[in-house]
């Protein structure tokens, strides 16, 4: 099944799109071509063939000569387009193979047959190489065109507004969205390694990515989702690795504008639920990103520049409304009969319209300069600003890229806050390869900066001692009866006054009924405050050899180092948020930093600072061996060591010795490039963020106590807080037993979490194979599967119901009367991909999958608690009942397809076409319930993932534009996405919780048997019902000039 | 020149890695700083000086309540984890105190709320770390004194019949006479480890009531499980690590660690 290609050889330009932006140039440099120079006649390998690759990403050329086999291969090749020259004394020269296509991180084989001197000199053969043959990992790379033509980045959550490249990573067959960002193969995104141009620029503290670069400066987004080379560690979830662009001796930009308005959303479906008296109906207001880039010379051949800058803003409505309940004569409130929630009516003129919205600034510039022969050197630098909230407006959560608050229940000082979040990063890389081609050398430098700062809404930041940063925030939660809303907050202007006037019995001066109750209502300060700054300062050199011995071998090695640092400072305005009572008697300091030195001699802490750091070390050689040339055995094994550091300095936790080995084997049957079959294991190994080491390393005290709301009537005016509130003449005795030392005061967390002597760390393995073939010019059809388990997970655990905690591997070492973690994922993946030639590009993935086990990963997807390693998963013994199962992301059917396409009009003009298609089964639902210590959403009541799905979804978003070429390389293009183009509004989630009682989960208690099961609790009426629909039809207009 | 470059970079930097390595290399993860269990231990007390028949020498153990106090002097205003005091408040006294606190229980009297603490005894621990044996020391604590005034018997309380669900009956109390009662604690040591953190004690206890005094050897054992019989003790998820020794003592219905600290299995 060998197709080749007979084309003439000079001068011709193959599979050259007409609409190929010349862009600046990547530099992720570990693709490679190989292939063997053939006599045409006799079949056998040329010896001393001079084989030359050029291309606009490479300074100069590169040149290797054919062993006695014919063999060549080209290591450490940038993506991008290039042409490869054959020179041979025997058999003419200048046989030439021109505009070949190369990804990153791939290895392409590309056979030349040479007819003798004398013969026809004007053909090659050529196979169009698009399998990658000397790779056993499963992913996906998307280069600049199909994130341009494809509507894949959806203007909506996370990097929505300025098209992170994150969002690009979901197009990857086995990844899809989670709270936090994408995740890859049945993980969760913090466990992912996120790198531009291959340093990590994962957030330090809790492993999201923290530079969410936008696709505007990248050449390339590729996806290692399973089966990665040793070169790849200190992750156990996919490797997500941007490529920027680079400058070339050509100069090239292009300028920008899109723009998603609101105006032209869907109609969205909102989710009905109890009527409460305050309703906020969100909807889109608008979105929008506009930038420049531009890349060329500043001495030719010598010395590159490329750099751009966006901007982009993102404006949420937030629209809230007054509901008030309707009565019967009785003064009783009227329920639907169906749903038992109790019907309210819009009072007219109550609608007050807010926004939460925040801008961000990107900025990229990048030097390229090749000092001598042989040698690149690079300067990158990225500033990534971006703020938020503040002047009447709520801010945006950067970790989600949603509004920080959708319900409003509570005074905009109390729920609003300011935002900012900066990215810095600089990287120094230096690549230098031997003259005969054989050594590379890769070294890099690096260092990434954040800042991330959530300060009150009148800017006043933690610990200032001003402002609204020193007003205590307090929630009211009275129930029977609710305050009125009234007594908080004024009837908007437009309302008919009072409309809100409690029900009165004709006649009657009391027995009213309060027809606009407030459920919950926070008022007073900002409550919980932080200013963070994290570091990650890494230096990495890595080196490529090329070797001969029973066959060719491509031997890399490296170390790398690794050091991040977090200072932590956390606090709530005012130094506690109070909470009611249910009763509405008392006010509990529900959230405060401080401690106790003795009985009831309590220090509160203003806020909590702790500086904390970890350091990495780690090495990896791995040898990728093309065995008689005819199977190529990757193998190798990587040694990290992570150690963190408490806020005192001292030893957090260590976690030596990670020894990932990984082993892989490729045949192609072919043996030309044009398939390949392979299987692959691999150990992986975690990265700790430093959360850990700030929350559980260094301690986290906290206190309690009462306060009596007949004196401290009000907890959020500062002189009461500071005065009565602080008296204990007003505190509640706790009652908490005979044998307690406190009488007022309880105290918790004064400690560091102790680690079990015999920790491990964590890791999950899995086994990876694939098969691909190549059915047509730049067309491969494949298969894979993969099957991935943790093998040791790290997190804490109490054996006295939350009194104290220790950290350990559940299942093991001073844990292991705890049930052992496991999460597995098996899942096969049927995929084409056509790469864009001839106008068109098709990736198009059917994954069939399954995930089970009691542990999603870094975070908790039923509650959102990003708490790596540290999370609630098993916390307590009354809560590990019922956890293994399905788990959230188990999604069993899952269809992508990507197209783009273009009709050439004439030679100026074209008409853009693209597409994606989506449709994915539904994930699995759980009944959960309240624990008394945790709350709602901890207990699984019924075996996790059984109580039904969600149903299937599906999603369609297109792409039209024009282009019309001005002159040679100045193309205008207008463009338009239509994102959920059916404007399909299926239900993407429900509401888990069957109960906001406290309960204690029975083992083996099924779906069907819930009801009498636990009979005793009451059911949440809202149970099962929807609580989120799919994003409504959006429409995102985009003008591009480029030159 | 470059030919050079290529080799002593990676070369430096292997070296370095290497250094670096075997600086870190034994690193073991860090001890628990010295602390209490925050909470309840089962006590049992063994008689070591005094008159068996006196009043005083009948103590068969008891409930005690300890909490750990770190100290001013962490950084940025933190709590300093390796400067803690802790503090023993033993159940038999904590419960007349309550009840002389209360008016209803305590037949009218009301002690004043100061008077709560005067039964904690507290001692700071030698050492910021646990010794080699993982033990932390506290030789003396001060000694906790209180006297209390006569403490009328509370009457039984019939059930009402009127209520049929609620169930209004209440035994009563008995009459206290005035006493003084006396707890000096000392040599407490603590098991510290991540397995055991500070969750298995022993001390000496000089008790006396009335003027009637004897000692004690007391081991301590945390959380508090009520048993009827030693596989109460054993039984899963009662929040007593699997690891540990322990036993019913039936003279006081509660599990207690089998033998004196560190009592493993």
């Amino acid at each position: 099944m060998r197709r080749n290609a007979w084309l003439p050889i000079v001068g011709v330009a193959v599979a050259a799109s007409v609409t190929v932006v010349h862009e600046a140039k990547a530099d992720i440099t570990n693709s490679v071509i190989i292939g063997v120079v053939r006599d045409a006649k006799t079949g056998d390998g040329i010896e001393g063939a001079v084989v030359i690759i050029t291309g606009e990403k490479i300074q100069g050329e590169r040149v290797m000569t054919t062993d006695v086999s014919g063999l060549y291969r080209i290591a450490n090749l940038p993506v991008g387009e290039y042409d490869i020259t054959i020179l041979h004394k025997d058999y003419g020269e200048g046989k030439q193979r021109k505009g070949l296509k190369l990804r990153g991180g791939t290895t392409i084989r590309v056979d030349i047959s040479l007819m003798p001197a004398g013969g026809d000199k004007r053909t090659i053969e050529v196979p169009a190489p698009t399998v990658d043959v000397g790779s056993s990992s499963t992913g996906l790379s998307v280069d600049k065109e199909m994130a341009r033509r494809v509507p894949i980045a959806a203007p909506t959550g996370k990097g929505g507004a300025n098209r992170s490249f994150e969002a690009i990573a979901e197009a990857t067959p086995t990844a899809a969205n989670d709270t936090y960002g994408t995740s890859v193969a049945g993980t969760t995104s913090p466990e992912n390694k996120y790198q531009i141009d291959g340093l990590s620029v994962n957030d330090p503290g809790f492993g999201l990515n923290g530079t969410p670069l936008t696709v505007e400066f990248l050449e390339q987004v590729s996806v290692e989702s399973g089966g990665y080379m040793p070169e790849y560690g200190r992750a156990t979830g996919g490797i997500v690795n941007a490529t920027t662009k680079s400058g070339s001796n050509e100069f090239h930009g292009g300028v920008w504008g899109y723009f998603t308005p609101g105006a032209l959303e869907g109609q969205r479906k909102y989710p009905v639920r109890d009527g409460s008296t305050l309703q906020t109906q969100n909807t889109l207001g608008w979105l929008g990103d506009a930038g420049f880039d531009i890349g060329g010379r500043i001495i030719k051949d010598k010395l590159w520049f490329y750099g751009g800058v966006q901007v982009s803003r993102s404006v949420y409505k937030l629209n809230t409304s007054w509901n008030r309940t309707i009565v019967d004569d009785d003064g009783m409130p009227v329920t639907d009969p169906d749903t038992t929630y109790r019907l309210t009516e819009r009072i007219p003129g109550s609608t007050v319209l807010r926004k939460a919205q925040g801008t961000s600034v990107q900025a990229l510039g990048k030097l390229t300069y090749a000092p001598a022969k042989n040698h690149t050197l690079e300067l990158l630098g990225i500033f990534a600003p971006s703020v938020s909230g503040g002047n009447g407006t709520y801010g945006i959560n950067a970790r989600t890229g949603n509004p920080e608050t959708t319900s409003l229940q509570g005074d905009y000082n109390a729920l609003a806050h300011r935002y900012n979040d900066t990215a810095t990063d600089v990287q120094l890389k230096w690549l230098a390869n031997s003259d005969d081609q054989k050594w590379n050398f890769d070294t890099t430098i690096g260092w990434h900066h954040q800042v991330n700062q959530r300060m009150a809404a009148d800017g006043s930041s933690l610990g200032s001692g001003s402002g609204l940063s020193n007003v205590p925030g307090v929630i009211y939660r009275r129930s029977n009866p609710n305050h009125a809303l009234t007594d908080f907050a004024e009837l908007p202007p437009g309302a008919m006054a009072g409309a809100c006037d409690p029900w009165m019995a004709p006649g009657q001066l009391v027995d009213a009924t309060t027809i606009c109750p407030a459920q919950t209502w926070s008022t007073g300060g900002p409550g919980f405050l932080w200013d963070r700054k994290l570091d990650r300062l890494q230096a990495r050199s890595m080196f490529t050899r090329l070797a001969r011995g029973a066959g060719h071998h491509l031997i890399k090695g490296g170390i790398d180092f690794e050091y991040m640092g977090y200072n932590s400072a956390r606090g709530y305005s005012g130094g506690t948020l109070y909470r009611e009572s249910t009763s509405g008697s008392y006010f509990q300091d529900y959230r405060q930093y401080g401690y106790l030195t003795g009985p009831d001699e309590a220090i509160v802490l203003d806020a909590l600072r702790w500086n904390v750091h970890s350091t990495t070390i780690g090495g990896f050689v791995q040898d990728s061996w093309a065995i008689m040339d005819k199977v190529t055995l990757n193998a190798g094994v990587r040694y990290d060591a992570q150690y963190l550091f408490s806020g005192d300095g001292a030893m957090a936790m260590a976690l030596p010795n990670q020894v990932a080995p990984r082993v892989g084997l490729i045949w192609d049957p072919t043996q030309s490039g044009k398939s390949k079959i392979a299987i692959n294991y691999a150990r992986y190994f975690q990265s700790i963020p430093l959360n850990l080491a700030d929350r559980a390393g260094s301690g986290e005290p906290g206190s309690i106590s009462f306060h009596d709301a007949g004196a401290c009537m009000d907890p959020s005016d500062v002189d009461m807080h500071t005065g009565v509130c602080a008296d204990n003449s007003t505190r509640l005795p706790l009652y908490a037993g005979d044998t307690t030392p406190d009488y007022y005061w309880y105290h918790y967390g004064a400690a560091k979490t102790a680690i079990d002597p015999n920790l491990k760390p964590q890791t999950s393995d899995d086994i990876v194979a694939l098969a691909e073939y190549e059915i047509f010019p730049n067309g491969r059809l494949g298969v894979q599967y993969t099957h991935r388990w943790l093998t040791r997970v790290i997190e804490d655990m109490s054996r006295d119901e939350a009194t104290t905690y220790f950290i350990g591997n559940p299942g093991y070492g001073i844990a292991k009367d705890f049930p052992k973690a496991t999460r597995v994922y098996d899942a096969a993946v049927f995929f084409l991909e056509k790469r864009f030639t001839d106008h068109w590009l098709l990736t198009g993935s059917y994954t069939l999958s399954w995930l089970r086990g009691n542990i999603a990963g870094l975070f908790r997807p039923e509650t959102g608690q990003l708490d790596p390693g540290i999370n609630s998963d098993f916390d307590l013994i009354s809560l590990l009942d019922n956890r293994t199962g399905y788990l959230a992301g188990d999604t069993r059917h899952v269809l992508k397809v990507f197209s783009a396409g273009e009709i050439v009009v004439d030679n100026k003009n074209a008409i853009l076409l693209g597409g994606a298609v989506r449709a994915r089964s539904g994930q699995p639902v759980n009944a959960l319930g309240s624990h008394p210590l945790y709350g709602s959403g901890e207990a699984f009541l019924v075996e996790r993932g059984t109580y039904g799905r969600t149903p299937w979804t599906f999603g369609i978003d297109t792409n039209v534009g024009y282009s019309h070429r001005f002159s040679k390389d100045v193309i205008l293009s207008l463009t338009m996405d239509i994102f959920n183009v059916a404007n399909f509004q299926e239900v993407i989630a429900v509401d888990q919780n069957y109960t906001y009682g406290d309960v204690v989960p029975i083992k083996g208690a099924t779906a069907d048997q819930i009801e009498a099961m636990y009979p005793d609790v009451e059911k949440n009426p809202n149970f099962g019902n929807p609580i989120a629909y799919q994003r409504p039809r959006m429409f995102r207009f985009g003008v591009r000039l480029t030159f | 020149m470059h030919r050079m470059l290529h080799r002593l970079v990676p070369a430096a930097a292997l070296a370095a890695g290497v250094l670096a390595l075997s600086a870190l290399a034994g690193c073991q993860q860090p001890k628990l700083n010295c602390m209490s269990a925050h909470g309840d231990f089962a006590a049992v007390y063994e008689l070591k000086s005094g008159d068996p028949n006196s009043p005083c020498g009948q103590l068969p153990g008891d409930v005690l309540g300890m909490q750990t106090y770190a100290q001013e002097g962490g950084l940025n205003g933190t709590p300093n984890y390796g400067d803690a005091l802790v503090a023993i408040r033993p159940g038999e006294v904590g419960a007349l105190v309550s009840r002389a606190m209360n008016p209803a229980e305590g037949g009218g009297v009301e002690l004043p709320q100061d008077q709560w603490y005067e039964i904690n005894s507290i001692g700071g621990f030698t050492a910021g770390l646990p010794d080699d044996n993982d033990f932390c020391m506290i030789p003396d604590l001060d000694a906790a004194e209180i006297s209390l005034p006569l403490l009328p018997e509370v009457p039984p309380t019939e059930d009402d019949p009127m209520t049929p669900d609620d169930d209004e009956s209440d035994p009563g109390l008995p009459e206290i006479p005035a006493t003084t009662i006396r707890y000096a604690w000392s040599n407490a040591k603590f098991l510290v480890s991540a397995d055991a953190q500070g969750t298995q004690f022993e001390a000496d206890l000089s008790y006396t009531r009335d003027g009637c005094t004897a000692e004690y050897h007391v081991l301590g054992l945390y959380p508090a499980i009520g048993c009827g019989s030693d596989d109460d003790c054993t039984a899963d998820d009662n929040g007593i690590n699997p690891d540990f020794a322990v036993r019913c003592e039936t003279s006081i219905g509660m599990c207690v660690i089998a033998d004196a600290p560190p009592a493993y299995e």
